[in-house]
């Protein structure tokens, strides 16, 4: 097991954490949100503590992925613009930026999808939540 | 063909009834027998090796049987309908006749025209006005005479092939002929299967993944339903119902599945939540492995993706324990091998719970190769599936973690797995590989390995004869080589971990972290680019032995050689950060 991580935050903290830094990302970036998910995930493979709060916002598809580019590109200046920042030790193929400690991750389009995703990922600081009793993913609202 | 009048005076509506009864009637027989074959009560009672492909044989032959009455009944209704339609476009026929008779004219079987009759009184003037209304009228009817000539044809050709190559190709029971057989029914026999016979088309290779996922996903439901439907009967709890299934009416089989198919569907949901995209049910065998199940689910459609990836965790995870909704592995490597694709078909990737892995660290089992070498089989039957059903060319990675590296290098050392990339992750051995080169790839192929330097697990690889913790058992253990050590013949590829502290399980449980070396790694072998390895800065060096090329000569046994990680101490690297790939990109 882990031996704990300092400043441990309650499962309820940790989700806060990412709905409250999707607002901001919704707001900041004028997004039509079709639909948002959250869920606690394990910051390992194993399913062990520590937890954080990660979360999924579908938007509209663009015209092409070249569009689709184009527009993440510009979102993420936007963003920069707000305060959030490259982290150098996060490794994404996708743009990544950081705020307060929560990472954004700014998917690109899935050809295969209903929608573009902008992933949402706290820290892992919640030692309380279980893998067997986090339940399930859950919808978010967030207007 | 176009029909004249003459062919729909000799039309028989009764004669095509008989049709249609013959063949309902060999629809009643095959069902009776599929029927019959499904309650024989030895198959229940009957255990064991034979008993378990008599089962198979039975439910291959019950599928045919099925199909043939499915095909039947297709046959018997379409002739019924045709029957229905000759009576109707005769009958119009008749009426046409009599009113060109009231007009002396006559509707000419041999020419299929209109003439006038001895009686026309008229010039030509007149009798075109005549015979224009009549000619109109003809013209439809034949039109409609031979649109249901073509229906029936097609309806009676279609299941003459039905009906010929269910047997053939099912009984043959190749990949390649499954696939043969399924693409030359109709979609509406397709469907009428897939409903019918979903236990026997789920886990069908040679079937597409969307189909065998349909048959799957209606199979788990039943599952569910089954208990379910009970405790809703009952007005009990689902866990009294599971509690005491006996008092219901049901089995601890019926409960095992339950479960298994609630954990499947929780992974289901989490995966299509997690990703936004489609997920499939590609194996689904909830009793497998004691009932801790086997199963493996596609994000995004293996038959399209230009770029597919496997995942192939390790020990301690089942579908029972709920790995595919607990796991976020795949997911991420799902997203992260998106982006670094760019554009195209779009990629899928396999959470591949389909063999049986060891219990936990302390299972004995876990330093042995008998559960990898089983697996092996399996996830190359799996991966060679998916290569029989794929549309274009396509670009396969199976990403082997802990046991599963091992499981990974005997499929393909073993049994002759077709994969153009192999990623092997905290791994404690090769087993039956034991160098890159009985991987059996591709040209341009590579077996890529991330070994974090503090990931207690890869230590053992290369260790024979002992392994801590396990030394009471009497059969021999060690994994085989360590795939990261020089001279095996791999890339490796930056793995450390920054930042975490340490467990009983170490580093070993990093490798599919967001934001880590690792998994970025992994995202550009996958995706197809793992030349770009260099050019990101992830390549890393080999594992030696402190000795270098003097500890072969000691003849030290391997375990007692102290082995320097070059990577033990560079911490993880920063600054990887790509914008999305352009569409001309590589």
């Amino acid at each position: 097991m882990m031996s704990g991580v300092m400043n441990p935050m309650t499962p309820q903290q940790s989700r806060s954490q990412v709905v409250d830094a999707a607002r901001q990302v919704v707001a900041t970036l004028g997004l039509e949100v079709v639909e948002a998910w959250f869920w606690h995930s394990a910051c390992n493979s194993r399913g062990d503590p520590p937890f954080r709060g990660h979360m999924r916002i579908g938007y509209p598809l663009a015209g092409s992925y070249e569009a689709a580019n184009a527009q993440i590109t510009l979102m993420a200046a936007t963003l920069q613009r707000a305060g959030w920042s490259a982290d150098p030790t996060f490794h994404s193929h996708a743009p990544a930026l950081k705020n307060n400690n929560v990472i954004v991750i700014l998917r690109p389009q899935d050809p295969n999808a209903a929608t573009r995703g902008v992933e949402i990922l706290g820290e892992c600081r919640d030692m309380t939540t279980t893998i067997e009793g986090r339940g399930p993913v859950q919808p978010v609202n967030l207007s | 063909m176009t029909l004249g009048p003459g062919d729909i005076d000799r039309w028989d509506a009764e004669q095509v009834r008989a049709v249609a009864r013959a063949a309902r009637s060999r629809a009643e027989s095959a069902s009776a027998v599929s029927a019959a074959l499904r309650q024989l009560p030895v198959i229940e009672a009957w255990s064991g090796l034979a008993a378990r492909a008599a089962r198979v044989a039975i439910d291959l032959t019950r599928l045919a049987l099925d199909a043939h009455a499915e095909e039947s009944r297709a046959v018997a209704r379409a002739a019924d309908r045709a029957a229905e339609e000759i009576e109707r476009v005769k009958s119009r026929l008749r009426s046409l006749d009599s009113d060109a008779r009231a007009a002396h004219l006559i509707v000419d079987r041999v020419t299929g025209t209109v003439i006038p009759d001895t009686e026309f009184q008229g010039n030509s003037a007149q009798f075109a006005t005549a015979a224009d209304p009549i000619l109109i009228r003809l013209s439809g009817i034949l039109a409609d005479a031979t649109a249901i000539d073509d229906e029936l044809a097609r309806a009676i050709s279609d299941t003459a092939i039905g009906l010929r190559e269910p047997n053939a190709a099912v009984a043959a029971a190749g990949p390649e002929e499954r696939k043969a057989w399924w693409g030359s029914l109709s979609r509406i026999a397709k469907d009428q299967l897939l409903e019918r016979n979903p236990e026997a088309l789920g886990n069908c290779d040679g079937i597409p993944a969307a189909d065998r996922s349909r048959a799957n996903v209606t199979v788990m439901a039943r599952d569910i339903d089954r208990i379910a439907s009970i405790a809703a009967d009952y007005g009990v709890l689902v866990d009294d119902v599971a509690g005491e299934p006996e008092r219901f009416g049901l089995s601890t089989t019926d409960v095992v599945r339950y479960t298994n198919a609630q954990r499947v569907s929780e992974g289901l949901d989490y995966t299509q939540s997690q990703t936004g995209t489609e997920v499939y049910l590609f194996v689904y065998r909830p009793q497998e492995f004691g009932g801790q199940g086997r199963t493996a689910i596609a994000i995004g459609d293996p038959d399209h993706a230009g770029h597919t990836a496997v995942v192939v965790p390790g020990t301690g995870n089942n579908v029972a324990n709920g790995w595919l909704a607990h796991s976020d592995d795949a997911t991420n490597l799902y997203a992260e091998t998106l982006a670094a694709t760019g554009p195209g078909p779009g990629v899928s990737v396999l959470a591949w719970m389909g063999y049986d892995a060891p219990d936990s660290l302390v299972d004995p089992r876990v330093s042995q190769t008998l559960l990898a070498r089983q697996g092996g089989a399996l996830l190359a039957a799996d991966v060679n599936a998916l290569n029989v059903t794929h549309h274009g060319p396509t670009h396969v990675t199976v990403v082997g973690h802990s046991y599963g590296a091992t499981t990974v290098a005997d499929a393909a050392a073993g049994h002759r797995m077709q994969a153009d990339d192999i990623v092997l992750v905290g791994a404690p051995g090769t087993d039956l590989a034991r160098a890159a080169s009985d991987f059996g790839l591709p040209a341009g192929g590579h077996v890529y390995v991330g070994s974090a330097s503090t990931d207690p697990i890869t230590n053992l690889a290369g260790m024979s004869g002992r392994v801590p913790g396990v030394g009471f058992t009497t059969e021999p253990i060690g994994l085989g080589a360590d795939p990261a050590a020089n001279g095996f013949g791999s890339t490796r590829f930056k793995a450390e971990v920054s930042g975490w502290t340490l467990g009983s399980w170490g580093d070993h449980e990093h490798y599919f972290d967001s934001g880590s070396e690792s998994l970025f790694s992994i995202a550009d072998i996958a995706s197809g680019h793992g030349a770009a390895l260099q050019e990101h800065g992830m390549t890393a060096a080999h594992r030696d032995s402190i000795l270098g090329p003097f500890a072969s000569r000691l003849g030290l046994p391997d375990w007692s050689i102290p082995i320097l990680d070059p990577e033990l101490p560079r911490p993880a690297t920063s600054g990887h950060y790509h914008h999305p790939r352009p569409s001309a990109g590589p």
